[in-house]
C-alpha cells in the first residue's frame, strides 16, 4: 500500500477512535459517537472517504423514517473527519451545508456516506457527498455539498498522526 | 392560505410540537419549547436549550443538531398547513455564522415564504443571546404528500 494512502487510513481510523475516547473521557454520549460511524474505505489520490452507519430507532422522525437532521449529521461527521485529515492539527468548522433528500431511509437500513473533496485550499475546503442505502442495492438516498473553513489561529483538540507537510 | 386567528394557530402548533416530541426520540433529546408564532407571516419560533450531549469535540453545538433543530421547526409549521397529510423535506441548506455554546438558549424562527398544494418553501434563522445574535440561517423546501396520512396530531 502506498505510504500516503496508509497514513490517511490510519489517521482517519485514529480520528474516529479519538472522538469516541474523548466522548467517554468527558462522560458524554455525543451524537458522533451515538451514531457509531464505521470506517469503510478512503482514497488519498481521489480525496474520498466512505463511512457506514446503521440506522437505529432513536434516529427516526415521527413518520418512522430517518430524521433529515440526523442524515445531515452523518454527512457533517464524514465531511468533518476528512477535513481534519487535510487540516492537520488546525481547527475546522462547517461554514455551509446543503442537502437534497431523494428517498426515505428506514429503520435497520445500513447507509454509506461517501464524500469527495472537490477543492482543498489553505483556508476553504469544498466537498460533495452521497448517501446510499447498502442493503437496497445502493439506492441513492441523499446528496450534499458543503464548505469548511480552517481556522489557522486555533488548534483542534483532536490530534492527527503523521506529518502535515506531506498533505 | 389560512384565515384562522393567532390563538388557534398557537394552540395547533403546541399540539403539533407535543405530538412530534412524543413520537420522535431525537425531538425528546432536543426538547423543543414553543416560544411564539404569527399567523400573518406564517412563522413559528421554538426555543432549544443546549445540552452537553449536543456539544461536538470542539466544544460547540454540533452542526447536525443545529440542522435538526431547523428541520424540526420547519416541519412543525409545515404540518399546520398540511393538516392530516404526510410531509417530507426535499432539500435544505444551512449557513453557520456563529458557534453555539453549552447552556445557550437557541431560538429558531421558521417562516413560510411560499405555499401551494404540494410545495412549501421556508426560510429560517437561529439566534442566541435572547435573539440578538444570529448564529445560523436556513432555507428549505418541503413536499406535501396528499396520498399518505401523517401520524402527527394537529388538533
Amino acid at each position: 500500500m502506498n505510504e500516503n494512502q496508509q497514513l490517511m487510513e490510519e489517521t482517519i481510523k485514529n480520528l474516529i477512535e479519538l472522538t469516541k475516547e474523548q466522548s467517554k473521557n468527558d462522560g458524554l454520549e455525543r451524537v458522533e459517537v451515538m451514531m457509531n460511524p464505521q470506517f469503510v474505505k478512503c482514497s488519498y489520490w481521489e480525496r474520498t472517504l466512505t463511512l457506514a452507519y446503521d440506522v437505529e430507532k432513536w434516529e427516526l422522525n415521527p413518520q418512522n423514517v430517518m430524521h433529515g437532521g440526523i442524515i445531515t449529521t452523518a454527512f457533517d461527521n464524514t465531511f468533518g473527519i476528512l477535513s481534519h485529515f487535510f487540516s492537520g492539527k488546525q481547527y475546522v468548522t462547517t461554514v455551509e451545508l446543503a442537502v437534497h433528500f431523494h428517498k426515505p431511509i428506514l429503520l435497520g437500513d445500513r447507509i454509506e456516506i461517501t464524500v469527495k473533496a472537490s477543492s482543498i485550499g489553505k483556508t476553504i475546503l469544498s466537498y460533495t457527498g452521497e448517501c446510499v442505502v447498502v442493503n437496497r442495492e445502493n439506492l441513492l438516498a441523499s446528496t450534499a455539498s458543503t464548505t469548511f473553513m480552517v481556522l489557522k489561529y486555533k488548534t483542534s483538540d483532536l490530534l492527527t498522526s503523521g506529518d502535515d507537510s506531506e498533505k | 392560505m389560512s384565515n384562522c386567528k393567532n390563538n388557534d394557530f398557537e394552540k395547533a402548533l403546541k399540539i403539533i410540537i407535543k405530538s412530534i416530541t412524543d413520537q420522535s426520540d431525537i425531538s425528546k433529546l432536543m426538547k423543543p419549547e414553543f416560544y411564539c408564532c404569527n399567523i400573518d407571516d406564517m412563522s413559528l419560533t421554538v426555543a432549544f436549550e443546549i445540552y452537553p450531549s449536543e456539544i461536538n469535540v470542539n466544544g460547540y453545538m454540533h452542526g447536525g443538531y443545529i440542522f435538526s433543530a431547523f428541520d424540526s421547526v420547519c416541519g412543525m409549521v409545515t404540518h399546520f398547513f398540511a393538516k392530516e397529510h404526510f410531509i417530507t423535506t426535499v432539500e435544505s441548506s444551512i449557513r453557520y455564522l456563529k458557534p453555539v455554546e453549552l447552556n445557550d438558549k437557541m431560538l429558531v424562527k421558521a417562516k413560510i415564504v411560499d405555499i401551494n398544494d404540494k410545495i412549501v418553501t421556508l426560510t429560517a434563522e437561529a439566534s442566541i443571546k435572547k435573539g440578538t445574535v444570529i448564529c445560523a440561517t436556513y432555507n428549505s423546501v418541503f413536499m406535501i404528500l396528499e396520498n399518505i396520512k401523517s401520524k402527527v396530531e394537529f388538533k
